[in-house]
C-alpha cells in the first residue's frame, strides 16, 4: 500500500496537473461564493473541458473545482448568513453570529483550517480503512440512514435561537414544506395545488436564499446600519486566531472528520445531513453547549472538518462500486468513465495508486483552498461592513438572479422572495429559521427511509435490527445529556446561592 | 397592535396552515399521508399550547418559553443558551415606528420581484441598483450610474457568459412580439 | 473484450443501415443556418441524457449549420417536466428537447398526473441511442436464473426509485411472466437501488447495460433477463422476456420492448414547422453517422444506435396504438404503492 501512496502522489507532480488544480480551485471558490450555485454546476461546466488532457490533470481540475465550491459556500454562510449550498447550512448557525460580533476573520480562518484538517484526517482515515469500506457499506441500510437523519433532527432540541416551543413549531413547518411536490414513495403529488412547478417541490437552495439572505437584507433595511458596524464593533480577530482555534479543538476535528468520512462513504446520506450531524455532535460533546448558536467557534470548525473529510469518503462508493455518493460524484463518475477509469473492486486492489492520486488531490486541493482562504479572509471580512445603501441592492440582485440560476426557472425567484418575507417574520417573532431549514433538509430523508425500512424489515424494525437499535439508544442518550448536564449545573448553582445566602444571614 | 396581538395572529395563521395540511392530506393514500398527518397534528398541538401559553403570561414574559419552564433550562441566568434575548425596546410590544420601514422593505423586495418578472433579471438589476443608489443619495448620480453599470456588467458576464445561464426575458417579451 | 467489440460493431452496423435509410429521405436545408437553437435536456447535468446530448452536440451543430446550440438542463418529474414544457413551446423548431421517449409513452398510459401532453403529437426527430435494459439480481442472491425467480414462494422484492420506466417495466414483467412482485419505493436513484440489490435488501432491479457493466464483471450483480426484442451478444445466455412469455402475453411484452427501444431521442413540440422537422431529422442523421462522432463514442465507451426520425415517428404511433392493453397493469402497480 505504501508504494501506492507514494506512486499516487508522484503522478500528480507535473506542472500541468498542478496548474489545473489551481485553476479548478480558484474557479470552484468563485462558483461556491455565488448563492444557489454549488459543486454540481461547477462540475457540469468543467466537464466539457476535460477531454484530451492527461488523466492526472483532468482529475486535478475536477476535484479542485469540486473542493473549491465547498469552502466558497462556507464563506457566504459565515459573512452574510447565506448558505451557498445545502451542506454549508450549519455554518450559518455560529459563523454569522461571529461575524456580527466582529470576529469574521477568525471564523473564516477557523473554517478554512477546519476544512484542511478535515481533508487531511479524512484522507488518513480513508487510507487506513480501505479494507473495511466495503463490508461497512454493505452492513448499513435504510433503517440506519433513518437513525442518522433523526440524529440530525435532534439539534432542534439543542438549538438555542428563540424559544424551544416555537422552534419546534418552526421545524414542523419546515418538514411540511419539504413534502410539497411529487412524493416518490407513492407517486402522489402532495400540496401542489395542480401546479406543475410545485410538482418538483421547493428547491432547497432557493428557499435558503430567501429565508436567510433576502430576509437579512430586509432586516438590514428596516434596522439601518451595516451588518457589522465598525464604529461599534471593531474587528478584533486575526486569521491566526482561527487557525489556532482549529488546532486547539483537535479532538473535535478528529471526530468530525471521521463522521464526515463515513457519511461520504454511505450513499444515500447526503453531505447536507453531514454538516448538520457534525453540528449536533459538536454541540453534544462540547464543554459549553450553551454557547452554540451564539458564535461558538466549535460550531464553525466541526461542519467544515466534516465537509472536508466528506469528499474523500464520497470517492469510495464511486470507485469501489461505481455507485456515486452524491450528484457531484455522479458527474465525476462520468468523467472517470470518459478517462477510461472503470470503477469496481479492482480499484481498491490493482489500481490503488489511482485511488491514492485522488485522495492526494483532495488533500492538495484542500491545502490550496486553505492557503487562498487564509490569504483573502481579511479582505472578505470587510464585506459585511459595507454601507447598507450599497449592500442591500447588490446582495438582493445577486440573490434574485442566483435563485433563478439554480434551476433556470422564473418561479423560483417568486419562491425566494416569498421565503424572504416568511424568514423576516419568523426572525421577528423568534420562530427559529435554522430549525425550519433543518426540518426541511431532513424531512424527505426520514420519510423515505422510514417507508423503506417498514416495507423491508417490518413494523418493529427498530428492535429487530441491532445496529439501528444501538443508534437509537445512542441518539436518546446524546440528546438527553445536555439537559441532564444543565440540570446538574443548575442544582450546583442553586446550592451555591443558598449557601451564599446562608452565609449572608450568618454574618 | 400590541406585541401580544401580533403573536396571537401569527400562531393563528400557523394553526390555519396546519389544519389545511391535515385537510389536504386526508385526500391522499394511506402511505402518502402516513408522515404528514402526524407531523401536522404534532405541530397543531404545539401551536395550541403556545397560543394558550402566551395569553396566560404577561407581555414582559412572552420571551420565556413553556418548555423551558418545564425543563427549567432557562434558569441559568442571562447568556444561557435557552432564553431568547428580551425585547430590545421596552416591554410594551414592538417599537411603534418600525412598521412603516417594514412596509417599505416589503415594497422594495416586491417591486424588485415585479421588475424581474416584467422585464427580466439583468435590466431589473440595472434599474433597481441604480434607482436604489440614487434614491438613497448614497452616491452622486454619475458615480451611481458608473457603479451600477459596472455591477450589472459583472453580473451579466458571470451568470450569462461564464455560467451559460439562459435568462428569462420577462412578461413583456411576448407583448412586444404581439405588437410587432 | 471480444464480445464487446462485436457488440460495438453490431451497433455501428445498425446505425449505418439506419443512416442510409434516413439519408435517402433527407434533403439539404438551410432552415437552421446561422440560427441559435436551444436544446433542452430532460434530465440532470449528471445524467445519461446529458452525457449523450453533450457528446453529440458539436456534431449536431455542425450539421444543422446553426450558429449556436444552447444546451440547458430541465430536470424534474423523471423527464415529464421537460415534456410538459415542450408541449407549450413555440413550434418554430428553434427549441428541441433531448430525453427519454419511452417516458413520454409510458406516463400517460399509467395515468400519471404529471403528464400533460399526448405523446404521439410530438415531432420525433431521431433516436441517438437505445440501451438494452436488463433485470439484475444481486451476486449473492439465491436467485441465479429467471427460472429460480419464477419458483420463488414469496414476492420478488424490487427496490425502486419511484414510478419510472423501470418500475413500469417491472410491473409488466410480473404480470406477463407470472411472478409476484413487491415494489419498495423511496430509494433515491439508481445508486441507491443498486446498493440495496448488492447487499441483498432487495432481490433485483432493472438498469441499463452500461450502468451495471462494472458490477456484473466483479460479480456483484447478475443479469437474468433482458428486455429487448433480441438477446444481446454480450450475454448470449440471458433470455429475453418475450422468449419466456406464453403466447397470450407475448404481444404485451413486444409492445413494452418497443416502447423501451425508443429511448434517448430528440423531439420537438406538436405542429412544428415541417421544414424545421425535416432539416433537424437530416442533421441528426448526419451527425450520428459522422465518423468522428462514432470514433469518439467508441473511445468514450458510449455506444450510439441511431434511428431515423421518420421511422421513429411511425414506430411511436404504432406503439401507442398497440399498448392500450398495458394501462390496467400499470395503473394497478401504481395503486399498489399508494
Amino acid at each position: 500500500m505504501l508504494d501506492a501512496i507514494v506512486g499516487g502522489l508522484v503522478v500528480l507532480l507535473t506542472p500541468q496537473a498542478m496548474a489545473f488544480l489551481l485553476i479548478g480551485v480558484v474557479y470552484g471558490l468563485m462558483i461556491g461564493i455565488l448563492p444557489g450555485l454549488g459543486g454540481i454546476v461547477a462540475l457540469a461546466l468543467l466537464l466539457p473541458f476535460t477531454y484530451g488532457f492527461e488523466v492526472a490533470a483532468t482529475l486535478a481540475l475536477l476535484l479542485g473545482g469540486h473542493i473549491g465550491t465547498i469552502w466558497g459556500s462556507s464563506v457566504t454562510s459565515i459573512l452574510f448568513n447565506v448558505p451557498g449550498a445545502a451542506k454549508s447550512l450549519a455554518l450559518c448557525f455560529d459563523g454569522y453570529p461571529m461575524t456580527k460580533r466582529g470576529e469574521a476573520t477568525r471564523a473564516l480562518g477557523a473554517s478554512a483550517m477546519g476544512a484542511l484538517l478535515g481533508g487531511v484526517f479524512g484522507a488518513v482515515f480513508l487510507a487506513i480503512s480501505i479494507p473495511i469500506v466495503r463490508p461497512i457499506m454493505l452492513a448499513l441500510g435504510p433503517s440506519e440512514y433513518l437513525m442518522m437523519a433523526v440524529w440530525g433532527l435532534t439539534i432542534i432540541a439543542t438549538f438555542s435561537e428563540g424559544s424551544l416551543l416555537k422552534g419546534m413549531i418552526a421545524a414542523v413547518l419546515g418538514v411540511l414544506i419539504a413534502f410539497i411536490g411529487m412524493d416518490i414513495v407513492t407517486a402522489t403529488p402532495r400540496f401542489t395545488f395542480d401546479s406543475e412547478f410545485l410538482m418538483d417541490g421547493v428547491s432547497f437552495p432557493v428557499a435558503m436564499i430567501g429565508m436567510f439572505a433576502i430576509a437579512e437584507m430586509m432586516k438590514l433595511y428596516v434596522k439601518g446600519g451595516a451588518i457589522v458596524d465598525r464604529s461599534v464593533v471593531k474587528e478584533t480577530s486575526t486569521v491566526l486566531d482561527g487557525v489556532r482555534d482549529a488546532f486547539r479543538h483537535w479532538g473535535l476535528v478528529m471526530r468530525s472528520s471521521l463522521l464526515g468520512l463515513w457519511i461520504g462513504v454511505l450513499p444515500g446520506v447526503g453531505a447536507s445531513v453531514g454538516g448538520l450531524a457534525a453540528y449536533a455532535q459538536a454541540a453534544q460533546t462540547s464543554k459549553n453547549p450553551d454557547q452554540f448558536g451564539k458564535g461558538n467557534v466549535e460550531g464553525v470548525i466541526a461542519p467544515d472538518a466534516t465537509l472536508g473529510a466528506n469528499e474523500g469518503g464520497g470517492l469510495m462508493p464511486t470507485l469501489a462500486f461505481g455507485i456515486p455518493g452524491g450528484e457531484g460524484m455522479a458527474i465525476l463518475l462520468v468523467a472517470f468513465i470518459g478517462l477510461g477509469i472503470v470503477p469496481g473492486p479492482e480499484m481498491l486492489t490493482k489500481n490503488l495508486d489511482l485511488v491514492f492520486s485522488m485522495v492526494w488531490l483532495v488533500v492538495l486541493a484542500n491545502l490550496l483552498v486553505t492557503l487562498i482562504g487564509l490569504g483573502v479572509a481579511p479582505y472578505l471580512a470587510r464585506l459585511p461592513t459595507l454601507h447598507p445603501n450599497v449592500m442591500v441592492p447588490l446582495v438582493l440582485s445577486v440573490c434574485l438572479i442566483g435563485a433563478f440560476a439554480t434551476r433556470g426557472l422564473i418561479e423560483d425567484v417568486i419562491v425566494a422572495v416569498g421565503f424572504g418575507i416568511l424568514g423576516y417574520f419568523m426572525d421577528k417573532y423568534h420562530y427559529s429559521r435554522a430549525n425550519f431549514v433543518i426540518g426541511m433538509v431532513l424531512a424527505t430523508m426520514i420519510e423515505r427511509n422510514l417507508h423503506i425500512s417498514l416495507t423491508l424489515y417490518g413494523d418493529y424494525f427498530i428492535f429487530t435490527r441491532p445496529v439501528t437499535l444501538a443508534m437509537f439508544v445512542f441518539i436518546i442518550i446524546t440528546t438527553a445529556l445536555p439537559f441532564i448536564r444543565s440540570r446538574r449545573r443548575r442544582r450546583a448553582q442553586r446550592e451555591a446561592i443558598s449557601a451564599q445566602r446562608a452565609e449572608g444571614r450568618a454574618t | 397592535m400590541s406585541r401580544k396581538v401580533q403573536e396571537n395572529l401569527i400562531v393563528g395563521l400557523i394553526i390555519l396552515v396546519l389544519l389545511g395540511v391535515i385537510y389536504l392530506s386526508l385526500g391522499y393514500g394511506p402511505r402518502a399521508r402516513m408522515v404528514p398527518i402526524p407531523v401536522a397534528a404534532f405541530g397543531l398541538l404545539l401551536a395550541i399550547v403556545q397560543l394558550i401559553w402566551q395569553n396566560l403570561r404577561a407581555t414582559e414574559e412572552l420571551y420565556v418559553d413553556l418548555l423551558e419552564v418545564l425543563t427549567k433550562r432557562g434558569d441559568s441566568g442571562p447568556g444561557s443558551g435557552a432564553t431568547a434575548e428580551p425585547p430590545a425596546a421596552g416591554t410594551k410590544g414592538a417599537p411603534p415606528r418600525l412598521w412603516p420601514k417594514e412596509l417599505a422593505a416589503l415594497g422594495l423586495v416586491l417591486s424588485f420581484l415585479g421588475l424581474v418578472l416584467l422585464i427580466g433579471p439583468i435590466p431589473s438589476i440595472f434599474i433597481f441598483t441604480g434607482g436604489y443608489f440614487l434614491v438613497s443619495r448614497h452616491y452622486s448620480w454619475p458615480k451611481a450610474l458608473g457603479y451600477t453599470l459596472f455591477f450589472t456588467i459583472a453580473v451579466y458576464l458571470l451568470f450569462v457568459i461564464a455560467l451559460e445561464i439562459q435568462l428569462y426575458h420577462g412578461l413583456i417579451e411576448p407583448l412586444i412580439d404581439y405588437f410587432r | 473484450m471480444k464480445t464487446r467489440t462485436k457488440w460495438l460493431i453490431a451497433v455501428m452496423a445498425a446505425s449505418l443501415v439506419g443512416g442510409f435509410a434516413g439519408q435517402a429521405a433527407a434533403q439539404k436545408s438551410d432552415y437552421y443556418k446561422d440560427k441559435v437553437v436551444n436544446l433542452i435536456i430532460a434530465g440532470s447535468p449528471s445524467g445519461g441524457h446529458s452525457r449523450y446530448a453533450r457528446l453529440i452536440a458539436p456534431y449536431l451543430q455542425k450539421h444543422l449549420g446553426a450558429s449556436e446550440l444552447r444546451i440547458s438542463n430541465m430536470r424534474g418529474g423523471g423527464g415529464l417536466k421537460a415534456a410538459n414544457h415542450m408541449w407549450r413551446v413555440k413550434p418554430d423548431g428553434m427549441t428541441v428537447a433531448f430525453g427519454n421517449a419511452s417516458t413520454l409513452i409510458f406516463a400517460p398510459i399509467a395515468g400519471s398526473k404529471g403528464a400533460k401532453f399526448i405523446a404521439t403529437e410530438f415531432a420525433f426527430l431521431g433516436r441517438a441511442t437505445s440501451e438494452p435494459r436488463m433485470l439484475m439480481v444481486g451476486g449473492k442472491s439465491s436467485i441465479k436464473t429467471f427460472q429460480d425467480l419464477q419458483k420463488l414462494d414469496r414476492p420478488f422484492i424490487y427496490p425502486s426509485q419511484g414510478t419510472d420506466e423501470d418500475f413500469y417495466t417491472m410491473a409488466i414483467l410480473s404480470d406477463a411472466l407470472g411472478f409476484k412482485l413487491k415494489a419498495v419505493t423511496g430509494y433515491e436513484g439508481n445508486a441507491d437501488t443498486a446498493l440495496a440489490v448488492i447487499k441483498g435488501d432487495g432481490d433485483g432491479h432493472i438498469t441499463g447495460w452500461s450502468e451495471s457493466q462494472a458490477a456484473i464483471k466483479s460479480g456483484d450483480k447478475r443479469p437474468i433477463l433482458v428486455v429487448t426484442s433480441q438477446r444481446i451478444p454480450d450475454y448470449p445466455d440471458v433470455p429475453t422476456a418475450i422468449e419466456l412469455a406464453s403466447a397470450g402475453k407475448r404481444g404485451m411484452l413486444e409492445a413494452m420492448s418497443n416502447i423501451l427501444e425508443t429511448h434517448r431521442s430528440y423531439y420537438a413540440p406538436p405542429k412544428t414547422n415541417p421544414e424545421a422537422v425535416a432539416a433537424f431529422r437530416a442533421a441528426v442523421d448526419a451527425a450520428l453517422n459522422d465518423p468522428a462522432l462514432l470514433a469518439e463514442s467508441k473511445k468514450g465507451n458510449r455506444p450510439v444506435s441511431f434511428m431515423n426520425g421518420n421511422q421513429q415517428q411511425a414506430a411511436i404511433e404504432q406503439i401507442a396504438r398497440e399498448s392500450g392493453g398495458l394501462a390496467p397493469v400499470l395503473k394497478a402497480a401504481v395503486k399498489a404503492i399508494q
